[in-house]
C-alpha cells in the first residue's frame, strides 16, 4: 500500500463531488431550458482493496454514471397527449376565426340582411304603386346579395389559408423528420462508446414531441438508443434514413394520398386544420344551399307577377349560389319588380305579399325549414361547434397539465433541491479537502523523521 | 409529490394568464354591456336571439303596416260617413218634394240641392286623400274610379281588395269594396231628379223613399264594417306593444349583461388578479439560494 494512497483517496473524493458540482451547475444553468431533464450523479464506492486477508480497505468513491431522470411510459403518454391537445386546441382557434366570419349576432350578419329584405316585400305588399317601396326592396336585396357573396369570399380565403397552413405542418414535419434521422446516427455512435448523450437525448425527445404534435406521429425506441418514428401504417424515420410525408390530402378520409395505402392523420395540429377545413367547407354548403333556395324560390314566384308595365316573367335574381348571387338585369327598373298577381293593377301587391310570406315558409329543399330558420340553424351549428371545441380543448388542457406536472415532477429542475445539493458537495469537498491536507500532514511529520537536519 | 422550479413558475404564470382573461372578459362585459359576443359564447342563446330580432323586425313591420292601414280607412270611415249625410239630405229632399201642395219655386230650390247632392258624390267618390291613389279605385289605384257617361255615372274601379298584412296570419282590406254602389246611388239621385222635375209626387213617396232609406242603412253598414277593422288594427297595435316589450326583454336577457352583477364580478375578478400577482411576488422570493448568499 502506497504512502500517497490516503491522497489519491481524498483526490478521487474530490473529482467525484466535483462532477457533483458541475452537474448541479449544468442542472441550474437549464432549469428554464423547455425539455430539459435534470440529471444526478450516480456515486459508487471503489473496489476493496485486500490490505491482508482479514483487512479489506475501501478505495473511495467514483462517479459511476450521470443519469437523465426520466419515465418513459410518461414520456408516451404525454407527447399522446400533446397531440390531441395541438388537434383540439387548432381546431378551437380555426372555428373561432371562421365563427367570426358570419358577424353575428349583428346588424351586419345575413340574418339582419334576410329580415330586411322580407320586411322590404311586406312594405311594397302595402304600397305595390309606391317607387319608394320598389327602391328599398332593391337596396335590401342587394345588400342581402352583397353579404352573401362577401361571406362566400371570407369563407374561400380562410379555406386557402388553412390548406397553406396544413401544408406547412407536413413541410415542418418532413423537416424535422430529416433532423431527427441525423440526430438518430450520432445517438448511436455515441452509445456505442459508452456514454449516455443526454442533450442529445433530450433534443430528439423535443424532436419527437414537436412530431406528434404536428402530425401525431409516434415512436418506438430501440435498444441501440436510436428510435424508429411511424404515422399511420407509415415508418417516418428508421435509423439514419427519414420516409418524407406525403402532401397530398385526402380530406373526407382526413388522410394523405399514398401508395399502396394512404396515411391516415389521426391527431395533432394537421388533423385539426383539416377538421376545421371540413367544418368550413359544410358551413359554405349550407351557405350555397340557402342562397340557391332563396334565388330559385324568390325568382318562381316573382316571374309569376306582373310589374308596373303590366309584364310578367321578369326574373328578381340572379346566380346560383352564395359565390354569384346578384339582382338580375329585369329588375333594374324597379317598376319591374313584379308585386301584382295581375296586370293592370298597381294596388295589387299578392305577389309582394306571397314573396314576404317566403321568410315562414318551410322550404323542401332545406329539409323542410323555413329559408330564415336554416340560416338561424346554421349559425347554431357554427357556435356550438366552436363552443365544444372550446370546452373539449380546455379539458384537454387540464389532462395534459396534469402528465406535464407528473413529468416536471420527476425530470424537472428544483432550485431548492439543486441549491441544497450544491451545499452537499461543497461541504463534501471541503471535507474531501480536509482530507488530504490531513495526509499531507501526516506524511510532513514523516518526511520530518527521515529528512536530514 | 416533488414540485419542480419551472413547474411552479409555469403554473403561476397561468393563474395569472387565467385571472388577466377573466379580468379582461368582465372589463369588456361592463364597457359593452354585452354578454354575447359570439355565437359560441351561448349557441342556443344566439340562436333564439336572431329569432327574437326576427320576430321583432316583423313587429315593426307590421306597425308600420297598421299606420298605413289606418291612414287609407280613416280617410274611407269619413267619406262613408260623408255619404251618410249625404243620404240624410236626400231624404229630406225627397219627404218635401212628396208634398202635392209645394210650389214651384220651392221645387226648383230642392231640384238644385238635389244636383248639388249629386256633384258632391262624384267629389267624395274621386277623392285621393294622399294626393296619388283614388280611394275607391280597388287595385286600379290609379285610375280615376267615376265618370259620367251620358248622365249616367259608371264606376272603372276593380273593386278590389288592396290587402294589408297585420299579422302572419291576417291581412284586412283597407279599401272599401263595394264602391260601385256609389254609382247606383247617384243614378238613384237623378231618378229623384227627374220625379222632382215631372212632379211625380207618388215616386217620390213610395219607390224613392224606400230605395233611399235602404241605401241609408246600406251605408250606415259599411261604415260600421270599416269601423270593425280600425278597431282590429287597434287591438293589434296594442297586442304589438306588449309583446315588442316582451321580446325586447328576452333578447336583453340572451344579449345583455346585467350591470349589478357584472360590476361586482368585475370587483373580484380584479381581486383575484391582483391575488395571482402576489402570489407571484411572493414565491419568487422565496428560493434556497437567497439564504445561502449570507452563509
Amino acid at each position: 500500500m502506497s504512502s500517497f494512497y490516503g491522497i489519491e483517496l481524498g483526490l478521487r473524493a474530490l473529482r467525484a463531488f466535483q462532477i457533483g458540482m458541475d452537474v448541479t451547475g449544468h442542472n441550474v444553468a437549464n432549469v428554464n431550458t423547455p425539455g430539459y431533464t435534470r440529471r444526478r450523479v450516480v456515486f459508487t464506492p471503489m473496489p476493496e482493496y485486500p490490505l491482508s486477508p482479514r483487512l479489506r480497505l475501501g478505495s473511495g468513491v467514483m462517479a459511476q454514471s450521470i443519469q437523465r431522470l426520466r419515465d418513459m411510459m410518461l414520456e408516451q403518454r404525454i407527447n399522446r397527449s400533446g397531440a390531441d391537445l395541438a388537434q383540439l386546441d387548432t381546431l378551437r382557434q380555426q372555428l373561432q376565426q371562421i365563427e367570426r366570419l358570419f358577424n353575428e349576432p349583428g346588424e351586419l350578419g345575413l340574418s339582419a340582411r334576410l329580415d330586411a329584405l322580407f320586411n322590404a316585400f311586406e312594405e311594397l305588399a302595402t304600397r305595390p304603386d309606391s317607387m319608394a317601396a320598389r327602391q328599398s326592396v332593391i337596396q335590401a336585396a342587394s345588400a342581402l346579395a352583397s353579404t352573401f357573396r362577401t361571406l362566400h369570399r371570407d369563407l374561400n380565403t380562410q379555406e386557402s389559408q388553412l390548406m397553406e397552413q396544413a401544408q406547412a405542418r407536413i413541410q415542418e414535419a418532413n423537416h424535422l423528420a430529416a433532423q431527427l434521422g441525423r440526430l438518430n446516427e450520432q445517438i448511436r455512435a455515441a452509445t456505442a462508446s459508452g456514454a449516455e448523450p443526454g442533450d442529445l437525448l433530450d433534443q430528439r425527445d423535443q424532436l419527437i414531441r414537436r412530431l406528434s404534435e404536428l402530425v401525431g406521429a409516434r415512436a418506438h425506441y430501440a435498444q441501440d438508443g436510436s428510435v424508429m418514428v411511424y404515422v399511420d401504417g407509415h415508418t417516418l424515420v428508421q435509423d439514419g434514413a427519414a420516409f418524407p410525408l406525403p402532401t397530398t390530402i385526402d380530406l373526407p378520409n382526413r388522410a394523405l394520398d399514398n401508395t399502396p395505402v394512404d396515411i391516415r392523420i389521426q391527431t395533432g395540429e394537421l388533423r385539426g386544420l383539416m377538421d376545421a377545413i371540413a367544418n368550413l367547407q359544410s358551413y359554405r354548403a349550407d351557405l350555397n344551399r340557402l342562397a340557391n333556395t332563396l334565388i330559385t324560390q324568390v325568382n318562381a314566384i316573382h316571374a309569376t307577377g306582373y310589374g308596373l308595365d303590366n309584364n310578367t316573367g321578369y326574373l328578381f335574381f340572379d346566380g346560383s349560389d352564395a359565390s354569384n348571387i346578384t339582382l338580375h338585369a329585369d329588375i333594374s327598373d324597379p317598376s319591374h319588380i313584379a308585386a301584382a298577381s295581375i296586370p293592370n293593377a298597381p294596388g295589387n301587391g299578392g305577389i309582394a305579399r306571397a314573396l314576404a310570406d317566403l321568410r315562414n315558409t318551410p322550404q323542401g329543399a332545406l329539409g323542410g325549414v323555413s329559408i330564415t330558420q336554416f340560416y338561424r340553424n346554421l349559425i347554431g351549428r357554427v357556435g356550438n361547434d366552436a363552443q365544444l371545441s372550446k370546452n373539449r380543448a380546455e379539458s384537454q388542457q387540464l389532462t395534459m397539465a396534469h402528465l406535464l406536472q407528473l413529468r416536471e415532477s420527476v425530470s424537472g429542475v428544483s432550485l431548492d433541491e439543486e441549491a441544497a445539493n450544491l451545499v452537499k458537495y461543497q461541504r463534501s469537498y471541503q471535507a474531501a479537502a480536509k482530507m488530504i491536507s490531513a495526509f499531507d500532514a501526516l506524511l510532513e511529520d514523516v518526511l520530518q523523521f527521515v529528512a536530514p537536519r | 409529490m416533488r414540485i419542480s422550479t419551472g413547474w411552479q413558475f409555469w403554473q403561476m404564470e397561468r393563474a395569472i394568464e387565467r385571472a388577466n382573461d377573466r379580468l379582461s372578459l368582465w372589463q369588456r362585459r361592463v364597457s359593452t354591456g354585452r354578454r354575447l359576443e359570439q355565437p359560441s359564447d351561448d349557441p342556443v342563446g344566439s340562436v333564439h336571439a336572431l329569432a327574437i330580432r326576427q320576430s321583432l323586425q316583423q313587429l315593426d313591420q307590421y306597425g308600420r303596416n297598421i299606420r298605413e292601414a289606418r291612414l287609407f280607412l280613416q280617410a274611407t270611415e269619413q267619406a262613408l260617413a260623408d255619404i251618410g249625410s249625404l243620404l240624410n239630405e236626400a231624404r229630406q229632399i225627397i219627404t218635401q218634394g212628396a208634398n202635392d201642395t209645394l210650389d214651384a219655386d220651392a221645387r226648383d230650390a230642392l231640384i238644385q240641392q238635389i244636383r248639388r247632392l249629386k256633384e258632391r258624390l262624384v267629389q267624395l267618390g274621386n277623392q285621393r286623400p294622399d294626393g296619388e291613389r283614388y280611394l275607391f279605385s280597388g287595385q286600379n289605384l290609379h285610375t280615376q274610379p267615376f265618370t259620367l257617361i251620358g248622365g249616367v255615372l259608371t264606376y272603372g274601379g276593380d273593386g278590389n281588395p288592396l290587402l294589408v298584412n297585420i299579422a302572419s296570419d291576417r291581412a284586412i282590406p283597407m279599401n272599401f269594396t263595394g264602391a260601385a254602389r256609389l254609382a247606383d246611388l247617384y243614378n238613384k239621385l237623378t231618378d229623384v231628379e227627374n220625379h222632382l222635375l215631372t212632379g211625380d209626387t207618388a215616386a217620390l213617396s213610395s219607390i224613392d223613399l224606400r230605395d233611399i232609406e235602404a241605401f241609408q242603412s246600406e251605408f250606415h253598414r259599411y261604415r260600421g264594417e270599416i269601423g270593425v277593422r280600425l278597431r282590429e288594427l287597434e287591438n293589434y297595435e296594442t297586442l304589438y306593444a306588449a309583446r315588442k316589450e316582451q321580446l325586447q326583454g328576452a333578447l336583453a336577457d340572451i344579449e345583455e349583461i346585467d350591470l349589478t352583477e357584472a360590476i361586482s364580478q368585475l370587483k373580484q375578478q380584479e381581486l383575484s388578479y391582483q391575488a395571482a400577482l402576489q402570489v407571484f411576488t411572493r414565491v419568487q422570493a422565496i428560493n434556497l439560494f437567497d439564504f445561502l448568499r449570507g452563509g
